[in-house]
């Protein structure tokens, strides 16, 4: 279980979250959803160690989490320069297991080819693969469809659903569908940092709501 | 220990499919200019004392390590802290081993022991420096006009990068060939400025648009670049002719990527494809008497660039057929 404990962070002046409370139960898939600048990255960056919160702390197990127990896929990864996909999954886990070798002909992957010469879907996969082939128990993708085809988006969630058993998996994604087929809660983030947490049950209450708020706020004006 | 070996193997492998894209033959002419260029202040760091070189080498370290972009990924790739820092030290250690090999073959023991420790004292101390902050900054640099858009943007991407290269010019009062070295690396970091091309928006069409664009850039380098060149003056009274010459190519390299740009701009394509004709006259710029095909070749792009310029925006430019 991962538990954010009365967390808050802020740049400045400008609060993102303030004693946030939040807990994730390991096996399942959490979505995170929200609109752009909500502070979902900033989120993620606090729980994977790259930004410290100001206040609280997180526990992975009763225990404060290490960075050791965390992979996190950003929004855009960072790739060496004339290295090739084997090379940057080695680089990463130390080996490619035959699992991430699978995956990989899933994906159309050329592991022999250099990085600098795939596309942005191609470079988003092979993140992707560098991320889970850590085997760490928490997963923290953060837009990890963007720039993906449509098969390689189908392949990717079915990647998640399978390795989501033993692990705790916080995803990201602007588009709400691409969670709800995957996710088994959604974490639904409004200003100022408010969650409401939606189960499987209600995803379609969830979807109605974000609708009728867009249709209204399209109503409201005359621009369009 | 296995995760240390695998970067020091993944840089070397790096650095040659680097050299293979590049041109071996490029790499090693650049080489040997760069030694001949080094040379002297190799020379000059015999002299100098252990503490010297132990600074030195740390202000060194420092400067690479704010301008790294991979430590983020580094931390996240390595388990613990201790992995990252030998990871780090070794890197770093890998960058200074010509130094040490200098002093080790001159038998300057306590010299290569100074950087030995420089080195492990940084990395001691590297947590300190905040990983996640190094961003681009956010104000506008306003000292920089608006006209010369291309460094401007470029500056404020990695204003310590460019600090450093001008700041290196004025230790020419130390040695006359931190003038030149700074020119040089300013004039591949020029090249690299002006491969990224504005969309059509931005280009604000003018009669005589190459001709502008060279007079605005070159005069905005020239103001800036020129107090370190009087304090070469000042200081290196000898050797002024090495300052002129090294002016010469700051104004050459300026005109050459300004026509270069032109002379291939597309509204198709952001960026242009990497040129070994480029590296190439940009190595032959720093020979003297070279200079010469890099100015006669630059006349030549400067009319391509006219012309090219002129189909895309000129008045009697083509339809475009569909």
């Amino acid at each position: 279980m991962l538990t954010i404990k009365d967390i808050s962070f802020s740049f400045r002046e400008k609060i993102i979250f303030e004693n946030l409370n939040l807990s994730f139960p390991e096996g399942q898939v959490h979505g995170i959803v929200g609109k752009n600048g909500v502070g979902k990255t900033t989120f993620f960056r606090n729980i994977s160690g790259i930004y410290n919160p100001h206040k609280g702390t997180i526990f992975y197990n009763n225990a404060p989490v290490k960075k050791g127990k965390i992979s996190f896929l950003p929004t855009s990864p960072y790739f060496y320069p004339y290295i090739n996909g084997r090379e940057y999954i080695k680089l990463i886990n130390g080996s490619i297991s035959s699992r991430i070798n699978q995956y990989a002909d899933l994906l159309d992957l050329p592991l022999n080819q250099l990085i600098d010469t795939y596309s942005t879907g191609m470079k988003k996969k092979i993140a992707f693969l560098g991320t889970i082939s850590q085997n760490r128990p928490i997963l923290i993708l953060d837009e990890p469809f963007n720039g993906v085809d449509l098969e390689g988006n189908e392949i990717l969630k079915a990647i998640i659903k399978k390795e989501k058993k033993e692990r705790i998996l916080l995803i990201s994604s602007h588009i709400l569908s691409s969670l709800t087929n995957i996710s088994d809660n959604i974490y639904f983030i409004q200003e100022g940092f408010a969650v409401n947490i939606f189960d499987q049950k209600e995803f379609t209450k969830l979807e109605s709501s974000i609708q009728k708020d867009i249709e209204e706020k399209i109503n409201k004006t005359d621009v369009v | 220990m296995s995760k240390v070996l695998t970067i020091l193997l993944l840089r070397l492998k790096q650095g040659w499919r680097a050299t293979l894209e590049v041109g071996v033959v490029l790499v090693l002419f650049a080489l040997l200019i760069t030694f001949g260029l080094a040379i002297q202040i190799l020379v000059a760091l015999q002299e100098m004392g252990w503490s010297t070189i132990g600074q030195l080498s740390f202000a060194g370290i420092l400067s690479v390590h704010a301008a790294r972009k991979d430590l983020l990924f580094l931390q996240s790739i390595c388990s613990n802290r201790w992995t990252f820092k030998s990871v780090l030290a070794s890197e770093y250690l890998l960058l200074l081993s010509p130094l040490i090999l200098l002093y080790a073959c001159s038998e300057q023991w306590w010299h290569v022991l100074s950087i030995f420790t420089s080195t492990l004292l940084f990395v001691a101390l590297a947590h300190l420096i905040p990983v996640s902050r190094k961003r681009p900054i956010k104000k506008s640099l306003h000292f920089i006009p608006l006209d010369t858009f291309e460094i401007k943007s470029r500056v404020e991407k990695a204003p310590l990068l460019f600090i450093l290269i001008y700041a290196l010019g004025f230790l020419t009062f130390f040695h006359v060939a931190f003038f030149p070295i700074s020119i040089i690396i300013m004039s591949a970091f020029l090249v690299d400025t002006f491969k990224y091309l504005e969309p059509v928006p931005l280009v604000h069409w003018k009669k005589n648009f190459v001709g502008l664009k060279i007079k605005r850039n070159l005069g905005f380098l020239l103001l800036i670049f020129l107090p370190p060149f009087l304090t070469c003056l000042l200081f290196q009274w000898a050797f002024i002719w090495v300052a002129i010459y090294a002016m010469i190519i700051l104004i050459t390299v300026t005109i050459l990527a300004i026509c270069f740009k032109y002379a291939n701009y597309s509204p198709l394509y952001a960026e242009l494809a990497s040129s070994n004709t480029m590296s190439l006259l940009l190595l032959l710029s720093f020979l003297p008497g070279f200079i010469l095909i890099t100015i006669g070749y630059s006349i030549f792009l400067y009319f391509k660039a006219k012309k090219n310029m002129e189909y895309y925006f000129g008045e009697k430019r083509p339809r475009m057929q569909y």
